[in-house]
C-alpha cells in the first residue's frame, strides 16, 4: 500500500484553512495521524470505477425544496444566553 | 510599438424579492428590521439543521438565465464554499461549483459612441448561479456586530466574460441588466439598499504592432477584482482608475499584483484589500444535505413562458408600432411602469378619439399620435401619476383641434391680417417679432380661446 506522507508545509496550509493554531509539537503529531487518515482513504483507489460514473450524493433523492413561504414559528425567538449586546448583535473582536 | 488594451469581465450579485430565505423559512425581508429576529437553527449554522433549497428561488434563478440568453443545465447542485469570516456562521457559503444553474448566454443592445453613432454590441455572460447572501457588518469601537437577518437571502451570482474594453460599455450593460431584473420581478435590485452589488475584474492586454502592421497579443496574467460597488457611476469610476494605474506599472516594466481591491467613492481610487492567493483556497464540495436538481424540458420551458418582454425588444416593438424616435422609445422602457402606462394612456386615447366624429377633429399631421404622447410623458408635460383615462383627455385638450375652433380661428387669422397691414409688412420685411403682435391679436379676436401656438404656425405659414 502507497504511504502518503503530507509535508511540514502541507499541515501548516490546512491548519490556517481550518483556523487552528498548531504548536510544533502538534504539527508533528497531527501531521502523521492525517497522513494515515489519508492512506487508509487511499485503500477505495483499488476498486474498479472504470464502469460507474460518478456522482456527489447516494441518496437517490433530487429536487427536495421548500415553497415560498415564512413559516415565522420556525425563527429563533430569543438569544438570551448568546453573545449579543443591547441591540441584539452578535458581537465579536473587531475584525478591521 | 505597442498600447495596452483593457480586459474587462463583471460579477454582478442581486437579492431574489422571495419572502423566506434561501434554504429555510425565516422571513427575507430583511431591511430596517431588528437585527437577528429573521434567524433558525438553518441560516445559524446551529448542528444539526437541515437546509431545503427555496423552489420560487430556483425558478427566478432559471429565468434570469433565460433573460440572459442563457442555456439551463438540466441536472444542477449547490457546493460548500469554505471560509472563516464572522459573516458566515457555518464556515461555509451554500453556493454552486461545477454545476451552475445556468451558463453560456449573451446579452445585446443599442450603444451609441462618442460620435453618436449607435451600434448593438454583444456581451456573453459565462455563468448564473444561486448562492445564499451572508450577515451584515458593522465595525464599532473594539468590537464587530453582527447581524445574521440577510445571512441565507438568496443570491444570484451573474458572471460575464471579460468581453469589455472600456468603462461606457460596462455602465450600458449593467443599466441594462438592471433593467432586466426590474422587468422580471425578482428582485428591487436596489443599489443603495444593497440588493445590487457589482464587482468588475480589470487587467490590460499588451498589443504590440509590428511595422508590418501585424499584431502580437499578450494575455494579461494576473487580474485585480474591486469589490462591492453600489453605483454603476462607482463602477466606472473605479475602471478608470484601475486603468490609469495598471498602465503606470506596466510601462515601468512591471506585473500589477493579483488582488483584490476596495473602492474609495470619496477620492475616487481603489485600494488594496487583501492579496488573492492567501484568500482562495475555498475548498469546495458538495452539499451533501441538499439533493441535486434536475429539470425536465417541460419544465424549463414552462418557465420560458413566464419571460416577460424584454425592454430591449419593447423598445424595438414601440419604435415599430408607434412610429416613436428611438430615443424616446429608449427612455419610455427603462421603467416598465412607464412602458406600460405608455401603452395604455395611447389606447385610451385612441377610444377616445373614436367617440369623436372623425370629421371634426384635426391632430397635428407631422408626428404619430404615439409620438405625440410620448413627447407630454417624456418631457413632463404631464403627470404619469394621472389615471390613464386622465391622461388621455387632458393629452386630447393639448394636442387635439376641433374643426369648428379652426374655421372660428381661420377667420380670425384672416380678419387680423387685413386690420394689420402694417404688421404683415413689417413681418414678410423680415421683423420676424411682429408675428407675436399679430398672435395676440387673434388671441383677441377669439378672446384666448385657442393655443397661441396654433395661431402662430398658421400666420407663418399664410404670410409665408
Ligand atoms: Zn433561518
Amino acid at each position: 500500500m502507497a504511504k502518503k506522507t503530507l509535508t511540514k508545509e502541507e499541515i501548516i496550509h490546512l491548519s490556517k484553512l481550518a483556523n487552528l493554531s498548531l504548536t510544533e509539537e502538534e504539527i508533528e503529531i497531527y501531521g502523521s495521524q492525517l497522513s494515515e487518515i489519508l492512506s487508509y482513504i487511499e485503500q477505495l483507489e483499488e476498486v474498479d470505477t472504470s464502469k460507474v460514473s460518478s456522482t456527489a450524493q447516494v441518496t437517490e433523492l433530487k429536487n427536495v425544496t421548500e415553497e415560498d413561504e415564512v413559516k415565522e414559528e420556525r425563527s429563533i425567538k430569543d438569544l438570551a444566553g448568546l453573545k449579543v449586546n443591547k441591540d441584539n448583535y452578535f458581537t465579536v473582536k473587531r475584525i478591521r | 510599438m505597442y498600447k495596452y488594451q483593457p480586459v474587462i469581465g463583471l460579477e454582478i450579485h442581486v437579492e431574489l424579492k422571495t419572502k423566506s430565505k434561501m434554504f429555510c423559512q425565516d422571513s427575507a425581508d430583511y431591511f430596517g428590521k431588528k437585527p437577528n429576529t429573521h434567524v433558525c437553527p438553518v441560516c445559524l449554522g446551529l448542528p444539526g439543521a437541515l437546509p431545503v433549497p427555496n423552489k420560487k428561488a430556483i425558478e427566478w434563478t432559471i429565468l434570469i438565465g433565460q433573460a440572459l440568453n442563457c442555456s439551463i443545465n438540466k441536472v444542477s447542485k449547490f457546493d460548500r464554499k469554505h471560509y472563516f469570516y464572522p459573516d458566515l456562521p457555518k464556515g461555509y457559503q451554500i453556493s454552486q461549483y461545477d454545476e451552475p444553474i445556468a451558463s453560456n448566454g449573451w446579452l445585446k443592445f443599442q450603444i451609441s459612441n462618442f460620435k453618436f453613432q449607435i451600434k448593438e454590441k454583444k456581451f456573453r455572460i459565462h455563468r448564473v448561479h444561486l448562492e445564499e447572501d451572508t450577515g451584515k457588518l458593522i465595525h464599532s469601537g473594539s468590537d464587530t456586530l453582527v447581524d445574521f437577518n440577510r445571512s441565507g437571502v438568496p443570491l444570484v451570482e451573474i458572471v460575464t466574460e471579460p468581453d469589455f474594453d472600456n468603462s461606457d460599455d460596462v455602465k450600458r450593460f449593467l443599466e441594462e441588466l438592471h433593467t432586466i431584473i426590474r422587468y422580471l420581478g425578482v428582485s428591487d435590485a436596489d443599489m443603495e439598499k444593497g440588493s445590487m452589488r457589482l464587482e468588475p475584474n480589470i487587467s490590460l492586454r499588451k498589443i504590440s504592432i509590428q511595422d508590418s502592421g501585424f499584431k502580437i497579443q499578450e494575455l494579461p496574467n494576473y487580474k485585480v477584482e474591486v469589490k462591492n460597488i453600489n453605483s454603476f457611476n462607482f463602477v466606472k469610476r473605479a475602471i478608470e482608475y484601475e486603468i490609469k494605474r495598471q498602465t503606470e506599472i506596466l510601462e515601468k516594466g512591471e506585473t500589477p499584483a493579483q488582488e483584490t481591491r476596495g473602492f474609495d467613492s470619496v477620492k475616487g481610487i481603489t485600494y488594496s484589500q487583501r492579496s488573492k492567493e492567501e484568500a482562495h483556497d475555498y475548498r469546495y464540495f458538495p452539499e451533501p444535505d441538499i439533493p441535486p436538481l434536475e429539470f425536465t424540458y417541460k419544465e424549463i420551458e414552462d418557465i420560458k413562458k413566464k419571460l416577460p418582454e424584454l425592454p430591449s425588444d419593447k423598445e424595438k416593438r414601440l419604435i415599430k408600432e408607434y412610429r416613436l424616435k428611438a430615443q424616446d422609445a429608449f427612455i419610455l422602457t427603462r421603467d416598465l411602469r412607464i412602458a406600460d402606462y405608455f401603452e395604455k394612456v395611447t389606447d385610451e386615447f385612441n377610444k377616445l378619439m373614436l367617440v369623436q366624429d372623425k370629421a371634426s377633429v384635426d391632430i397635428e399631421k407631422q408626428q404619430s399620435l404615439g409620438q405625440t404622447i410620448a413627447n407630454l410623458i417624456v418631457n413632463k408635460r404631464l403627470s404619469t401619476s394621472l389615471d390613464p383615462e386622465e391622461f388621455a383627455k387632458k393629452a386630447i385638450t393639448s394636442t387635439v383641434t376641433y374643426i369648428a375652433d379652426r374655421e372660428k380661428m381661420d377667420k380670425a387669422v384672416s380678419k387680423v391680417i387685413d386690420d394689420f397691414p402694417k404688421a404683415v409688412e413689417d413681418y414678410k420685411a423680415g421683423k420676424t417679432n411682429s408675428i407675436m403682435f399679430l398672435v395676440g391679436q387673434v388671441m383677441k379676436e377669439m378672446k384666448g380661446q385657442v393655443d397661441a401656438n396654433t395661431v402662430k404656425k398658421k400666420l407663418i405659414k399664410i404670410l409665408k
